[in-house]
């Protein structure tokens, strides 16, 4: 695809997503990973009460100190506690709701109307793969984001302008590594490949389409720029209104991300469908609408 | 019938099973844990409330103050003291322990600070059992512990109980030994100044035969600490005491010869520069011998040059060849240390106000001055700076030059106006507006004195002179403005304002004779 191809693609991916957002479609997996988020946030909120103290309490003190366990500084902590905790539970929970969101998106596109417990059933078949590929998306992401502060963490003091420009360096090239396998689980879930195609796939796929991938992995993270600017102020919000104010936050981009989240798939289903709809290699067998409206 | 009944005891075992273990889940919580959120909780947000008056003054309203006092109130009555804390307490416990010992410390401090002569009494009573509390009951936090005793020590003396609060001194002094660690390199300097801060408690108030009696005790006490920390920081610092001891007293040999000890057993870059100005002043001022002082001053100046303690060196060199007569010596030294300590304020301005000064001495008048003008233009907030317009004016009363010195009493008028605008609420503020006071008293200015002395007593109601700055703008008043309303507005406010003040009782008197 040429470069306004590419962009055509992008726009018409976006429509379709904001008209599957006012159906409703593929929401429910979304909410229900949203809703265990939030159940991890207040178990972590309120971790010095039962039954989180002798549950929540010794975890966060085995992976963030004992500082973490004081009044305000586990409010500080919070964003550290849970993004670790986070990781686990997009890996272990997160993968399946994208399968099942991914599944249902793609039933809405070809003209299908799969209910939420198929788009279920339907991840939970192909648990194993999608857990691989969120895991190794995952560990790539971490390793590129922790980056700097692991090579470069020096410059953080002496030259801050180049510390927060690798640091800028850094969240492009995890918003590429997530570009780079954001067709995987379409690829596991609605062409059937095995976990090596689909990983080989998203790649050929994204690199064939870099404009599109990327913006539609990129331009949804926006929206969490002002929930990551509160929280990078988390001391401020502490000292000046309360620590407490510090899980609203958290709240607010637990929101964000299910509706970046929603897009980014919603948009990435869509365009998947409609640029392997020639592939000789995909089944779309599986597919409950058939692809009636694939490549319109 | 049978498989009904064991399914159904199946399934009622199960629900039990959950039901314990959901009851488990929430009833083995961490109690300690809790308790430590909760007190920390409190604490933060008593805290909130007094950084945001420390931050803005203007909410620090007798409401807020009250507020302040009834978190720490309802911190204490929520966690009392630990019945017993030792090695194997959970840590929780121990900061549970430490936040309500630091909630009693600062009630404490609060209840004394707003005791008003009704409630004196009863606050102080207060606040001497809260610090009683921490002394006894915190005992395993040995910070909170002294805190509390030499507190006690401060509210009793404070009181008048004199003999309590050196008993209370006596028993921190038992109770704890000099050093906070086993290997004595982490000294509390609290302790360490308590022998000699006894034995100065009686030289105060005149009781000089005890006084001399507990000057030897602590002197005592800080060889025999000296010999027991022998080597360690510890050590180090009851040696400097104990010479400090000898100095109150006056006996400058045994402080030398503690101070050479001194030197030989622990002197090191750190801290040599530091016992060489002792020896060097001691010598000077003390014993007359100014030979081996400049031979201190010159060893500290040689080798620590580029340090405070070498600018100071250097400045009292300069004074000694001031004295002498050397003047060129001297203003090429104070040069020196302007050179090289520009940006350090405190010691630039004294170099230039001594060497103003010794143009002075030589009689070289228009050099002083140009001196004396730069030093106001250039540090106008310290003391040398603030003092320099007006000695100006009397250098010129002094060589008789009247018309000159008005001009130089005009522009000192401007110079104080300008740190007054400019460094509104700053201590330099306070002092420009005494030198205004001053500038105007000479200037014969009456009425602008006189507004002056009211309007700073106005902006600073709890100043140690505000209430003599008032019976100061009444006098003029009266006696050179022939306003005597004014004037008793004036000693009213006094006698309202400042009941317990001694100036209030003088208002009464001028009032009465007013009257008349």
């Amino acid at each position: 695809m040429d470069l306004v191809q590419q962009f055509n693609a992008l726009i018409w991916s976006w429509s379709e997503t904001l008209s599957a957002l006012r159906r409703r479609v593929a929401l429910a997996p979304l909410l229900v990973y949203a809703g265990a988020q939030l159940v991890v946030l207040a178990a972590l909120a309120f971790f010095a009460y039962p039954p989180f103290a002798s549950t929540v309490a010794p975890l966060i003190r085995w992976r963030l100190g004992e500082a973490a366990l004081h009044y305000p500084t586990c409010f500080l902590a919070l964003r550290a506690s849970f993004g670790q905790a986070d990781v686990v539970l997009s890996v272990l929970l997160g993968a399946a709701a994208t399968a099942a969101a991914v599944w249902l998106f793609a039933s809405y596109y070809t003209g299908g109307d799969a209910k939420a417990g198929e788009g279920w059933r339907e991840a939970f078949r192909r648990y194993v793969p999608v857990v691989i590929a969120v895991i190794v998306t995952t560990v790539l992401a971490q390793l590129v984001s922790r980056a700097p502060t692991a090579f470069w963490g020096h410059y953080a003091d002496a030259r801050p302008m180049r510390f927060r420009l690798l640091r800028m360096a850094a969240i492009a090239a995890v918003l590429a590594i997530q570009g780079l396998f954001i067709y995987v689980i379409p690829y596991i879930m609605l062409a059937r490949r095995r976990i090596g195609g689909a990983l080989g796939g998203s790649m050929a796929l994204a690199l064939r389409n870099p404009v599109t991938t990327y913006l539609i992995v990129a331009v949804p993270t926006v929206l969490e720029l002002l929930p990551a600017w509160l929280a990078r102020n988390g001391t401020t919000i502490a000292y000046r209104f309360a620590p407490e104010g510090l899980t609203l936050v958290l709240v607010v981009w637990v929101i964000v991300i299910l509706y970046a989240t929603f897009f980014t798939l919603g948009a990435a289903t869509r365009f998947f469908l409609y640029a392997t709809q020639n592939e000789g290699s995909v089944s779309w067998a599986a597919h409950p609408g058939q692809l009636e409206k694939g490549g319109e | 019938m049978l498989s009904r009944r064991l399914i159904s005891a199946r399934q009622v075992t199960a629900a039990l099973l959950i039901a314990a273990l959901a009851a488990g889940l929430v009833g083995c919580g961490n109690a300690e844990l809790t308790e430590r959120y909760r007190a920390e909780r409190m604490s933060w947000q008593v805290k909130t409330l007094e950084r945001a008056m420390s931050e803005n003054a203007e909410i620090a309203t007798d409401e807020m103050i009250a507020r302040v006092m009834d978190g720490h109130r309802e911190i204490i009555d929520g966690f009392p003291p630990p019945d017993v804390i030792d090695e194997t307490t959970d840590p929780a416990v121990v900061d549970v322990a430490r936040i309500s010992a630091a909630s009693r410390l600062a009630l404490s401090s609060m209840l004394v600070a707003r005791a008003t002569p009704e409630t004196a009494e009863e606050s102080v009573g207060e606040s001497v059992e809260l610090l009683e509390s921490v002394r006894d009951g915190y005992s395993f936090d040995r910070n909170l512990a002294v805190d509390a005793g030499l507190r006690l020590a401060s509210v009793r003396e404070l009181t008048g109980d004199f003999s309590g609060a050196i008993d209370e001194m006596g028993d921190v002094l038992d109770r704890w030994g000099p050093a906070m660690d086993a290997d004595g390199n982490v000294p509390d300097v609290r302790i360490l100044r308590l022998p000699l801060r006894r034995a100065s408690s009686y030289a105060v108030r005149g009781m000089g035969e005890q006084a001399t009696r507990v000057f030897v005790e602590a002197s005592e006490t800080y060889t025999t600490w000296a010999e027991t920390w022998s080597g360690t920081r510890t050590g180090e610092a009851a040696l400097r005491m104990n010479a400090d001891t000898y100095s109150a007293q006056g006996r400058w040999l045994e402080a030398v010869a503690i101070y050479e000890e001194l030197d030989e057993a622990y002197g090191s870059d750190d801290n040599r520069a530091s016992i060489w100005l002792s020896l060097a002043e001691i010598h000077a001022s003390r014993l007359g011998d100014k030979e081996t002082s400049r031979a201190y001053y010159e060893r500290v100046s040689g080798l620590y040059g580029e340090t405070t303690s070498g600018a100071t060196a250097d400045v009292a060199l300069a004074l000694m060849d001031i004295a002498d007569d050397r003047h060129e010596a001297a203003r090429a030294r104070l040069t020196s240390v302007i050179d090289r300590f520009g940006d350090e304020e405190a010691i630039a301005a004294t170099a230039k106000q001594h060497r103003a000064a010794s143009y002075e001495l030589e009689g070289r008048w228009d050099s002083a001055v140009a001196e004396y003008s730069a030093l106001a233009a250039e540090f106008p907030t310290t003391m040398y700076g603030l003092a320099a317009p007006l000695r100006i004016v009397d250098m010129y009363g002094e060589i008789g030059e009247t018309a000159a010195g008005m001009t130089a009493l005009d522009e000192a008028a401007q110079v104080y106006q300008r740190v007054i605008r400019d460094y509104g609420g700053t201590p330099a503020e306070m002092a420009a507006r005494n030198y205004m006071i001053e500038t105007r008293l000479r200037q014969e200015s009456w009425s602008d004195a006189a507004s002056l002395l009211s309007e700073t007593a106005a902006q600073y109601p709890d100043a140690q002179a505000a209430a003599s700055m008032l019976i100061q703008a009444a006098d003029i008043y009266r006696e050179e403005l022939d306003r005597p309303d004014l004037a008793g507005e004036l000693l009213q406010a006094v006698v309202e304002r400042y009941p317990g003040h001694d100036a209030a009782a003088r208002a009464r008197e001028i009032l009465e004779s007013l009257t008349e």
